[in-house]
């Protein structure tokens, strides 16, 4: 027998403008239920969780909570309604301590509000977390926040210090405040949105834990994610979004993680594969004992070397912060460097300027505050680059006629849509905004190209897009340094592989079959320890 | 020592407007709002405080508070506008700070020449008189430095401590210092960013208006044209060098405070230098501040950023 869902969506669609983001939804949720919704990007998901949670109305349809058609105008209502969100964007507040962000949740909360909401319902849910939501109600009394927040991480077995500035925690640490402050407020139904796309592997399993622990209270969990294998791994059932809509909803297990990819792209993958190549020994770049100062005075990249050679893929892994951005930027003459060398082709230049004209592309981690300018066209930004520039002016003025030439040969080239080059950068998806950075630092033919998390918010046709574009360099006989956070993607393009962690890299191309050994050098334990 | 002690007493007197209008300014710059339009809020609370009190001179001594009350309500009203426009409308917030300062600058030169004519404001307009505490005014030294003032002087010293208790000891202390952090996490906790944000522009309208009023209706009466002389802007400035924090900011507004009552001094000495020069010293005081003394800046992150919900 069917148990009665604790929250059902009908025909839930929403529409902006002439866009329909969120197409005839049909979706419920189990008591206990981990459930999975996967899809591209702008599938429709991240707007399908904001129905839920009352940032946006639906066009038509409804959402039931216990049975009863709700209305939610605004996320009070849904925590109210016992919904919780954790957003894939941390909202906490980093210059508040963590028992701070955690009252401001509790603050506008009314335990009694819940209680009407759901009424006769709540009996078979889990225990509310009564004991301690009691606040005074004008006053912020620093030692019943801190009270509170031990007694729930106590209760949820989540450990976290209390008087601790959210900004000194880490990235995982700082999910576990997301997770207490919907606990706080006795989150019933938790929506996850892309919650492990910022942690290591180590930190997923101990998250997959907590979700667990959280599952065995009776509590629901909707996982939004694009990572098949994590989803494979966790869900109770899975819903695949396409478009808006939902085309497939099933037990976890039914569809193999290549039948469910199929389902969200509508059609068969073009997996790129590596073929073994035998790289040169011609050094590209050689990177000699360098240590670079990061932001707060501290050394983010420790006496490092490393050498890059033409005609190889050299690939970075690591988590976010371990002075990957520190190494790019100082590789690029961007950030100063406290010792060592950088040596590209023989040449030690030290300008960006000097360092571009050697021949080093640049693909930087954030394409939209750095790859791009949002309010220039496509042309614009295509030709913002030295070789580029120079080819398109004539003593300080640009050829208008070549500038439309020269883009629509790049826009056909690199498959950039829309087609038109007067169309501004910030009307275009991610995945396309990706490939006007590809283009502008891949046709001049740069002998090193450095790319940082290429691939970072792309859908998987984008993402293999990138990664083929990456491969040509390569069999072109260049020489590509590949930054990413993305473990698989290391493994699947580069030809030797390291590992970086507080600063320093360790060379892992041996361990690239052990998952889990380059697991723990992400982590920062030692090679001995693997 | 007598010059010591009326160098303290004007630098109290002197920092009085400035501390109302920077603890508002504090108020709004923690929920993420630069009100550059306090300047212009200040000198609506001057004007409209003065002619308030001017036409209710027959209520004696209540008309400078029936003044003071009405000044408070012009910055309100006026902060009113800005709310319109930067909150409502999510225009850029220095632009319409600026715009509202020369709307206020010229409306009140227009009703004053229309008012008060060549004549100036007469000199028997109702005012906050100086008064003497009991048994601490007789205080040697102390007495007539610290507790012989007009009340408003007292008044908003006793401020201070009561906004620190706000920001940093009450539950809506905390979503106004959040709201100024990032206000998008706040309203994913179910609190409403633009009305929190309203009420302390609105706040900080109002202290303005009061330290307006404050120039005009204390000690002496009196109105001129831009008669807060970029006293507002000041104001912007202890915020910024008193870290966003009332205390601090209260301690900065003496220092200015000191730089007025020097400037007054300095004047008075008859030395033969030129007497704009002493009047350029709190305004030197302050790029000296600004540029040396502010260390790596603690401001609110979305400062000056106007909320999106749909972002």
């Amino acid at each position: 027998m069917e148990e009665k869902a604790l929250l059902e969506l009908q025909n839930l669609t929403k529409k902006f403008g002439n866009l329909i983001a969120v197409d005839n939804v049909n979706f419920e949720l189990q008591p206990g239920e981990i459930h999975a919704i996967l899809g591209e990007n702008g599938a429709g998901k991240s707007t399908l969780m904001n129905l839920i949670y009352g940032l946006y109305q639906p066009s038509s349809g409804s959402i039931n909570i216990y049975g009863k058609k709700t209305i939610l105008r605004s996320p009070s209502d849904a925590i109210a309604h016992g919904i919780g969100m954790v957003h894939q964007h941390f909202m906490l507040i980093e210059n508040l301590t963590v028992a701070e962000n955690i009252a401001l949740s509790v603050a506008k909360f009314d335990p009694s509000n819940q209680r009407n909401a759901s009424d006769a319902d709540l009996d078979s849910l889990p225990n509310s977390f009564e004991s301690s939501i009691n606040l005074s109600k004008f006053r912020y009394d620093k030692s019943e926040a801190t009270q509170l927040t031990e007694s729930l991480s106590q209760r949820f077995n989540l450990p976290v210090e209390p008087n601790t500035l959210i900004r000194n925690l880490s990235v995982g640490l700082k999910q576990r405040v997301e997770i207490l402050k919907a606990l706080a407020v006795n989150a019933r139904i938790l929506i996850l949105d892309e919650p492990t796309a910022v942690l290591s592997p180590h930190e997923v399993e101990d998250f997959f834990d907590v979700l667990r622990t959280l599952q065995a209270d009776n509590r629901s969990i909707i996982f939004i994610s694009h990572k098949m294998k994590e989803v494979l791994a966790i869900s109770d059932r899975i819903t695949v979004l396409r478009h808006g809509k939902n085309v497939y909803q099933g037990k976890t297990g039914e569809l193999s993680a290549r039948g469910l990819a199929k389902e969200m792209l509508g059609e068969e993958l073009s997996e790129v594969e590596r073929e073994e190549h035998k790289a040169s020994r011609d050094q590209v770049l050689n990177i000699s004992e360098l240590t670079v100062m990061g932001s707060r005075d501290k050394n983010a990249v420790k006496n490092l070397s490393l050498e890059t050679h033409r005609g190889e893929i050299v690939g970075i892994a690591g988590v976010d912060g371990n002075g990957q951005r520190e190494l790019a930027e100082a590789i690029l003459g961007l950030r100063h460097i406290s010792s060592g060398t950088i040596e590209i082709l023989g040449k030690r230049p030290t300008k960006t300027k000097d360092i571009r004209q050697c021949g080093v592309g640049y693909i930087p981690e954030d394409r939209r505050t750095k790859g791009v300018i949002q309010t220039f066209s496509i042309a614009e930004n295509l030709m913002l680059n030295y070789t580029h520039l120079q080819t398109l002016t004539q003593t300080g003025v640009i050829k208008q006629v070549s500038k439309y030439d020269f883009s629509q040969h790049l826009i056909d080239s690199y498959d950039i849509r829309p087609t038109i080059p007067d169309v501004p950068v910030s009307t275009l998806s991610g995945g396309n905004q990706q490939k006007v950075v590809l283009a502008r630092e891949i046709s001049p033919q740069p002998e090193l190209l450095i790319a940082v998390n290429p691939t970072r918010g792309l859908d998987i046709n984008a993402m293999f897009f990138v990664h083929k574009k990456l491969l040509a360099q390569r069999d072109k006989n260049k020489s590509v340094l590949l930054i990413s956070t993305e473990l698989d993607e290391v493994l699947r393009i580069s030809d030797r592989i390291y590992v970086m962690s507080s600063g320093k890299l360790i060379e892992a191309t041996e361990h690239r079959d052990n998952i889990g050994a380059l697991g723990l050098l992400m982590t920062g334990e030692s090679e001995t320890d693997v | 020592m007598e010059l010591l002690e009326e160098i303290i007493a004007s630098t109290l007197r002197g920092a009085t407007p400035l501390l109302l209008a920077a603890l508002g300014e504090v108020i709004s710059q923690r929920a993420g709002v630069i009100n550059i339009g306090i300047e212009g809020m200040m000198l609506m609370g001057a004007f409209f405080g003065l002619v308030t009190s001017f036409y209710t001179a027959e209520l004696m001594i209540f008309a400078p508070w029936i003044g003071l009350f009405v000044a408070g309500l012009s910055g309100l009203i006026t902060a009113g506008l800005f709310v319109v426009f930067a909150i409502k409308l999510r225009g850029d917030q220095v632009v319409i700070g600026t715009a509202i300062t020369l709307l206020a600058l010229g409306l009140t030169e227009v009703l004053y020449q229309r008012i008060f004519g060549g004549t100036g404001t007469p000199h028997n307009i109702p005012y906050f008189e100086k008064i003497e505490l009991p048994l601490l005014s007789q205080i040697p030294f102390l007495g007539n430095t610290l507790f012989s003032h007009n009340i408003i002087v007292f008044l908003t010293f006793l401020l201070v401590p009561c906004i620190y208790f706000y920001l940093y000891h009450t539950q809506q202390g905390l979503r106004v210092r959040a709201c100024g952090e990032h206000p998008k996490a706040i309203s994913t906790v179910g609190s409403n960013v633009s009305l929190i944000r309203t009420m302390c522009i609105l706040f900080a309208g109002t202290m303005a208006g009061f330290g307006g009023g404050y120039l005009s209706l204390a000690d002496v009466p009196i109105f001129t044209p831009n008669m807060t002389a970029g006293r507002g802007f000041i104001a912007l400035a202890i915020v910024i060098f008193g870290k966003w924090h009332p205390v601090k900011a209260c301690a900065a507004a003496l220092l200015f405070g000191l730089g007025f009552a020097l400037d007054a001094r300095f004047q008075a000495f008859g030395w033969n230098v030129q007497y704009q020069w002493f009047l350029m010293l709190p305004f030197i005081l302050c790029l000296v501040v600004m540029s040396g003394f502010v260390g790596r800046s603690e401001a609110p992150l979305a400062l000056g950023k106007p909320y999106d919900p749909s972002e």
